[in-house]
């Protein structure tokens, strides 16, 4: 792993980001507090993984 | 392909779950990529992550481009209501292997999914080229 900040750990804070939601743009911690689980995940562009 | 996908949408927000995609596409390019792979747009939320902002905080950002193309690491999270983090794969090969896809179904607590084979997973056991 050569990333420029290490991964946050299991059972840390998930780091914030704003969310746009049919409800308006909402915190992560917020989106989250609406669901038993909220799972993220993260691609390349398409343009690289087109699968 | 689009309904399979769908359909482990479905299940995933019967669980109690939600999904969000993250890439740097714009969320124009997004909607071109689902159009152009799916023949319709995902239903599942998507954060556009053009400057790479969230794969700096997650820790997600390759140093140098990968040999396919890309600066980014596939991944997944799955948080709590508190926004605590309950697991993660880092990289994470549910695009690709059918095993790592179906996982995260058993970590939200629901059915198994649909979505494989006719996208290219493959089964447990074989060998990732990329």
């Amino acid at each position: 792993m050569t990333g420029e900040t290490k991964c946050p750990q299991v059972g840390a804070k998930a780091p914030e980001f704003l969310i746009a939601t049919p409800d308006g743009r909402l915190p992560l911690h917020q989106l989250a507090a609406r669901y038993q689980k909220l799972v993220l995940t993260t691609q390349d562009s398409y343009r690289y993984h087109p699968n | 392909m689009a309904a399979s996908l769908k359909q482990d949408y479905a299940k995933m927000l019967k669980a109690g779950a939600d999904l969000v995609m993250i890439s740097p596409d714009s969320l124009e390019q997004h909607r071109q990529y689902a159009l152009t792979l799916f023949g319709e747009e995902l239903p599942y939320l998507f954060v556009s992550d053009g400057d790479l902002a969230i794969a700096r905080r997650y820790g997600l950002r390759r140093a140098a481009e990968h040999h396919h193309g890309g600066f980014y690491y596939r991944s997944l999270w799955i948080l709590d209501r508190e926004a605590v983090i309950a697991h993660k794969s880092v990289p994470w090969e549910g695009n690709a292997q059918v095993d790592e896809y179906q996982k995260l179904f058993t970590l939200i607590g629901s059915e198994p999914g649909e979505w494989r084979a006719s996208c290219g997973l493959r089964q447990p056991g074989h060998s990732h080229a990329s």
